[in-house]
């Protein structure tokens, strides 16, 4: 491995867009729950709805940075292992669903 | 049922937080003794909160600036790999195996919390501008004297080490943090603040990924699993402010007794 990456200018954007996405994502993925909860409680129709949004966004966001991450180091061009690492991350994800289908 | 759920979330996220294990390691005991969940619907459960207090801890650490991004994906390719396998061997394997190998992991849990009482202060190296050359990795690092920077030393190895993070993840539904904070901070010498944070990040996908397989098995449920994250959450955010409060001896001796007493009870179970 002869990488260097140096902290600064690219990573500080790329650490901002992943607090924003976060933050988004926890906020609006709780709120959903909640509500999900209390019409549960009231035994309204919708909560099984609500809940399946809250965990749906949660199981969601890591796949969103893993993305973003991808575009943004495509962006840098200069850090092909880390492109290479990325992509395995994503393939690896796939791997549930092979098992899934080939057993 | 709901609200013995949330309190089980609840305390699970408080004490985990508090001792930066998270909450997983009680959890899924919990609710496999108190409520008599089906162990793998609780690991699932504990998955996916994990997932959740992932997302609101990485926005927190994402925002001060201790993850250290390209180290975390360098991790999670042997972490997410581990996960896989441990989570796919899991579905083969009885409710009674797993709650041994569950008492198990609390017997190590409880020797790295008396390892933490011992650690008075974390190991990292420091980098000049000239050092960071010789690093594959280098990191930022903000202290009270201002932004230092620190070399990633041993990354293969600790890319090595966390296939048997994931492992653990995927089989119990645990972050795998009890095994890659130690390695970040003592074997690549990373602060332990920018490991923790960095671990935390790594927990988002390797729960993810383990959580995927579990439904895939149909080994979930909905309504408990959103009833746990909105407990965990709630907890995970108590401790975390209690932490700053209360004595480190203090929170580490609480939880080890917890430990114990979960171990034990675990034990009974088994024996029934």
């Amino acid at each position: 491995m002869t990488v260097l990456l140096k902290p600064g200018g690219d990573r500080e954007r790329f650490r901002l867009m992943v607090t924003r996405i976060t933050r988004w994502a926890s906020i609006v993925s709780i709120a959903a729950l909640i509500l999900g909860e209390a019409m549960a409680f009231f035994e309204v129709m919708l909560s099984s709805m609500l809940f399946r949004l809250g965990i749906g966004l949660v199981m969601i966001t890591p796949m969103i940075v893993l993305m973003s991450a991808f575009v943004y180091f495509y962006r840098l061009k200069n850090n092909t292992q880390m492109y290479l690492v990325l992509i395995i991350s994503m393939l690896l994800f796939m791997g549930p669903l092979v098992l899934y289908f080939s057993k | 049922m709901t609200l013995a759920v949330i309190g089980i979330g609840l305390l699970a996220g408080a004490l985990g937080s508090m001792v930066g294990l998270g909450g997983g390691i009680l959890i899924v005991p919990a609710l496999t003794i108190f409520l008599d969940i089906p162990v793998k619907t609780a690991i699932s459960a504990s998955l996916i909160s994990l997932v959740a207090t992932s997302i609101m801890s990485v926005s927190v650490f994402s925002k001060r600036g201790f993850i250290h991004f390209e180290l975390g994906f360098y991790l999670l390719v042997t972490t997410l790999l581990g996960s896989f396998l441990g989570s796919y061997s899991i579905q083969f394997v009885d409710q009674k195996t797993i709650l041994i190998l569950f008492v198990g992991l609390i017997v190590m849990a409880i020797y790295a919390m008396f390892n933490k009482l011992k650690i008075k202060q974390d190991s990292w190296v420091p980098a000049g501008s000239d050092d960071g050359q010789k690093f594959v990795l280098v990191g930022e690092f903000e202290t009270p004297k201002g932004p230092t920077f620190y070399g990633v030393e041993n990354l293969k190895k600790s890319i090595g080490v966390s296939f048997a993070a994931g492992c653990i993840s995927g089989m119990l539904g645990v972050g795998g943090g009890i095994v890659q904070v130690p390695v970040m901070n003592i074997l690549s010498k990373v602060p332990l603040k920018v490991s923790t944070a960095t671990s935390s990040f790594i927990i988002g996908f390797t729960g993810l990924a383990s959580a995927i397989v579990y439904i895939l098995y149909d080994q979930w449920d909905l309504r408990l699993t959103s009833t746990l994250i909105i407990g965990v959450l709630a907890g995970s955010y108590v401790g975390s402010k209690l932490a700053l409060k209360l004595s480190n001896t203090l929170t580490v001796g609480v939880f080890i007794a917890v430990l114990v007493a979960t171990a034990i009870k675990l034990m009974l179970k088994v024996l029934e």
